[in-house]
């Protein structure tokens, strides 16, 4: 471990007479720590969640009869939670995960079923389960129930590479049954995450291509056939093409996420200044809310945060690649596929290049079940992180970009 | 942990697959908040901020008496909130009809899932009082009426169009469209005050900062128009039409000393019962569902039965001021005048009046052929002979030009050729001699060359009325504002200037005294008065030259001839028979007994008694156009 530390020093000394070249390749070389990384990565995204929530649900706080601050207090006592339950999953040995892999599994699936019995349809789509602050949202836990069963999965059977059937199928039976669940809700867009997931992490786990483009290829066609099944999928799907002019539905949220993006400018009108935090930008607080940040923030705001999740996805596929056993490396590359996919969406949404599917923006959005298990699952990326970090800086390292030949040392 | 190759270059791909969409979507968020910055930035202040419009009080335009000529209607807003409305079939059968709209309408009103819905937007008060009968009988839970609301848009005029053309409209975005209405539209519309408040649905936001400007109500006017001498007066000129088969007709009747417009007509024939064009339409009800633009519905308010028969209807400007004619004889004041003053002529002088006189290219003759008369200056006007006024005028100077000079100068005295201090909209200065000609000594006295609206005819003629002195017109007497109009500001007196001497105001009222008495305008005499003025029958210009049997025929004069009261003037347009004197005087003389009778004029004492004026509003006591007579 002191080697490890020893080596840092001294490549930093190599490079004497440029701090920047060795600050530089500190954040992009082998040797910056990624736990420690992530972790100010979720916290300042918690942050910045926090206070955005804050700042433009007030309004939506009053028009609900309550307090001005209740949503931004229940935002609070939620991230609370995930922060208990994070730092938990941060002492936790990650290969608890992987036993526990099918309880989760089938605990998520029968939540599901649950829903589809018991919730009430809020705005139009049963999601939740349970009562008062105890509500849930299993199709939430659903992508971690995915990610700790593809990475089991593709960790008990990795020597089973030639039988990519073996690989492939139970993965495509749990996203079937998870995603007509799912869908059911109707809830198109956590479909859609779920299985880019699951995909991503065969991808990257090293099933083979072939066999996995075709199969992705039924779900594309699948995707395609259910959406131009419905007349009101098809609009809804279709209306970030032409959003001018429109003054209800989708395509009006996405007209007015664009007014209230375009009015924030460069440098933002300031928290709370902000007016798509008003009704007239429906689910300002929560699919909404990066339009709220290019409001109150401007584009210099909004950048940061897409920053931010690029940063947190650059150090989840480090940790994926520095993890200690195959099972912690997928789990890294499933957890941080999730969280970007999910930012990736919902920041597409907002700015009109995709489709209106109501993705939380992870640890910024409000929504209490997202949070909790986002929060959670960092944790868990957090100490397989920790792990690697103490691996590689035992000398075991797996370098991101191998150098090639050694820098010519400048006097 | 290691890995080979592959999975670190799939995790690469990965990696630039979500690379590239970052930078996509730091493009697109360029895009929007750099590049079409500006127009979103608008779209989000208009879309929160809430103009809310409160409207000032248009005001009113009265007559001398204090009487509605013209004002807004006052209109109630009736609303309904669908979520305390239990039974919305049973309130909307008893609301639709009194707001005239279809039950199912109404009912859909009641129940939309909002928490306010404008049932009705302009509700005339007789309905709203049969609304808020039923709201106190509780019969109408969750429906609710907004008294008090004014519609500057709807001007009731309860006389029907009497005066139309000098009141104007207004239009259904509240801008007064001629007569008094666009004259004095800033006056009488106020300011609008504004309440901006960001909003949330229908909901103020609170704590949102708000701009409020309260509304100022509009200023009121108080004309010196009588409304029963004008009602008096358009019927006169009305009936006249179709007795003398005229297309259009004027009329006015002015105080002399102070300019005051009593009563001013202005009407015109329209082809078969066709409803007038220029009159007030009645439309159909314009309610609302929904509060829509509120800009955007008719009037619901009848007017007041239209006085005039059939076929005839206000013009749709005061074409006493807005409409020149050459106007003839009555022009003949002017040379009279000027001779008179230069002592060229007296009214005794005696003159050899030709048959016809070649001047230049024209031929000038008399109404009637006579052979060479001899007359007095005072029988040249009486029988309004047009050669010898011809021969009055060539003594104005040495030469031929001279001569005219010196008619187009008195012509300018009077008040000829420039802009009343009416400043009326769409009035007209009129065009006077632009160049001369062989002729122009001809044409020039007789009324032929100089093209004038008929209010500055009147006006000349006032000149003599009031003892010799020029008094521009006048027609708002004062301002009316406060609460209740109660606070009335008069306007100020009309500008005077002396042009004729005592002594020769004196022949000159005589001589025209002899028009009626001798002349041509006997038909405008009235029992027991002396009228004095002056016919006019003139040719109407068409083309290179006139048209042929197309005429204007005029009288202006005033009464009584002594001590002077009125002045008043009456044209017709293409009368049957074509002379002033036979059309225009009759008529003449019906409007000025009218007015001597109303203002009880003595017929034989020397002092006459003072115009009173009793305005409503009562504060007003502007001086008595007539004290005593020179």
């Amino acid at each position: 471990m002191s080697g490890g530390r020893t080596i840092v020093g001294r490549r930093a000394s190599t490079a004497e007479g440029s701090a920047n070249g060795a600050g530089l390749r500190k954040l992009t070389g082998t040797t910056m720590p990624t736990a420690p990384a992530i972790s100010v990565l979720t916290g300042i995204l918690c942050t910045v969640g926090l206070v955005m929530v804050g700042s433009s649900s007030t309004l939506v706080s009053v028009s609900q009869g309550g307090a001005v601050w209740s949503i931004f207090e229940k935002q609070v006592l939620w991230m609370l939670l995930g922060a208990v339950l994070a730092l938990i999953a941060v002492r936790v040995n990650y290969h608890l995960w992987q036993r526990l892999s099918r309880l989760i599994l089938l605990v998520t699936l029968g939540l599901l079923v649950m829903v589809l019995m018991t919730a009430p349809s809020v705005d139009g789509a049963g999601r939740w389960i349970g009562v008062g602050m105890l509500k849930i949202q299993p199709s939430e836990l659903m992508k971690f129930a995915l990610v700790v069963f593809v990475a089991d999965l593709l960790t008990r059977r990795a020597d089973r590479s030639d039988e990519p059937r073996m690989q492939i199928g139970p993965v495509v039976l749990v996203l079937g049954l998870a995603g007509l669940l799912v869908m059911a809700q109707p809830d198109m867009g956590t479909t859609m995450v779920l299985v880019f997931i699951a995909f991503a992490v065969m991808f990257m786990a090293g099933v083979k291509t072939v066999p996995l483009a075709k199969t992705a290829g039924v779900f594309f066609l699948l995707a395609v056939g259910f959406t131009f099944s419905s007349h009101y999928r098809k609009e809804r799907f279709f209306s970030f093409l032409h959003q001018s002019g429109v003054t209800s539905g989708a395509g009006y949220q996405v007209s007015q996420s664009k007014v209230y993006l375009g009015s924030g400018h460069t440098f933002g009108v300031g928290l709370l200044g902000g007016q798509g935090g008003y009704t007239i930008l429906p689910n300002a607080h929560t699919d909404f809310i990066f339009s709220i940040i290019g409001e109150e923030l401007g584009l210099v705001g909004a950048l940061a945060v897409m920053g931010l999740f690029f940063a947190l996805a650059l150090f989840g596929y480090r940790a994926a690649l520095r993890a200690p056993d195959r099972f912690g490396s997928l789990m890294a590359m499933g957890i941080t596929t999730w969280i970007i996919t999910q930012a990736v969406i919902n920041i597409g949404t907002d700015i009109g290049v995709m489709p209106v599917t109501g993705i939380p923006l992870p640890f910024i959005s409000y929504g209490g079940t997202s949070l909790v298990v986002n929060l959670m699952a960092m944790g868990i990326l957090v100490n397989i992180a920790m792990k690697g970090d103490a691996v590689a800086a035992s000398g075991q390292v797996t370098p991101l970009r191998p150098s090639k030949r050694p820098r010519p040392v400048t006097v | 942990m290691k890995f080979p190759s592959a999975t670190r270059r799939r995790i690469r791909v990965i990696q630039l697959f979500m690379a590239a969409i970052f930078v996509v979507f730091m493009g697109r968020l360029f895009g929007i908040q750099e590049l079409s910055y500006s127009a979103y930035a608008s779209d989000s202040v208009t879309q929160v901020e809430s103009p809310t419009v409160l409207p000032a009080q248009r005001g009113g335009i009265y007559d001398r008496n204090g009487e509605v000529l013209a004002q807004p209607v006052s209109l109630a807003i009736v609303e309904d909130d669908p979520k305390q409305i239990k039974d919305p079939a049973r309130e909307a059968a008893l609301v639709a009809p009194i707001l005239h709209m279809p039950t199912g309408v109404v009912e859909r009103d009641m129940t939309l899932n909002k928490t306010y819905v404008r049932l009705g937007l302009r509700v005339p008060n007789s309905a709203a009082a049969r609304i808020s009968a039923l709201v106190s009988q509780g019969k109408l839970p969750g429906v609710y009426l907004q008294t008090g609301g004014i519609d500057n848009n709807q001007i009731v005029m309860p006389n029907g169009t009497l005066g139309l053309p000098l009141l104007g409209t207004v239009s259904t975005s509240g801008q007064g469209q001629g007569g008094l209405e666009e004259q004095f539209q800033t006056l009488l519309a106020g300011r609008n005050g504004l309440s901006v408040a960001e909003k949330n649905g229908n909901v103020q936001i609170p704590g949102t900062p708000v701009t409020y400007r309260a509304a100022v109500n509009g200023t009121g006017i108080e004309t010196t128009i009588d409304s029963s001498l004008q009602s008096e007066t358009e019927a006169a000129l009305a009936a006249g039409l179709p007795r003398f088969h005229a297309t259009s007709g004027e009329a006015e009747i002015m105080d002399c000393r102070t300019g005051d417009i009593l009563a001013a007509a202005s009407l015109t024939v329209t082809s078969g019962s066709q409803t007038p064009k220029t009159s007030v339409t009645p439309s159909s009800p314009g309610y609302l569902a929904n509060g829509l633009s509120p800009l955007s519905s008719g009037s619901i308010n009848q007017p007041a039965t239209n006085p005039l028969p059939a076929g005839v209807a206000e013009t749709a400007s005061n074409w006493l001021v807005t409409q020149d004619y050459e106007p003839g004889s009555v022009f003949k004041l002017v040379p009279f005048s000027a001779a008179l003053g230069a002592h060229v002529v007296t009214p005794q002088t005696m003159m050899s009046v030709p048959s016809s006189l070649q001047l230049g290219t024209a031929r000038f003759a008399d109404a009637e052929s006579h052979g060479t008369e001899v007359m007095t200056a005072s029988q040249i006007l009486a029988q309004s002979s047009n050669l010898g006024t011809i021969e009055v005028a060539q003594r104005l100077g040495q030469t031929a030009p001279q001569a005219v000079l010196s008619v187009e100068q008195q012509a300018a005295k009077l008040g000829f050729g420039r802009d009343t201090d009416l400043r009326f909209p769409g009035e007209t200065p009129g065009q006077l001699l632009g160049s001369f000609n062989d002729s122009s000594i001809g044409s020039l006295p007789i009324g032929q060359v100089d093209s004038v609206p008929a209010q500055q005819v009147l006006d000349a003629y006032n000149t003599v009325c009031n003892g010799g002195v020029f008094v521009e017109p006048r027609i708002v007497r004062g301002f009316v504002s406060g609460s209740d109009n109660r606070k009335i500001t008069a306007a100020p007196a009309a500008r005077h200037h002396r042009v004729f001497a005592p002594w020769l105001n004196q022949e000159l009222t005589q001589m025209l005294a002899n028009v009626v008495s001798t002349g041509t305008g006997a038909e405008a005499g009235i029992n027991g008065y002396t009228v004095a003025g002056k016919t006019g029958t003139a040719q109407i210009p068409g083309g290179s030259g006139y048209v042929p049997g197309a005429y204007y025929g005029t009288f202006v004069g005033f009464a009584p001839a002594q001590h002077p009261v009125f002045s008043a003037i009456v044209v017709y347009n293409h009368p049957t028979p074509i002379y002033g004197g036979a059309t225009a005087a009759p008529v003449f003389s019906q409007i000025m007994a009218n007015a001597l009778r109303e203002y009880n004029i003595p017929t034989t004492t020397t002092v006459a008694p003072s115009v009173t004026s009793t305005s409503a509003q009562g504060t007003v006591a502007v001086p008595s156009a007539v004290v005593e007579s020179n």
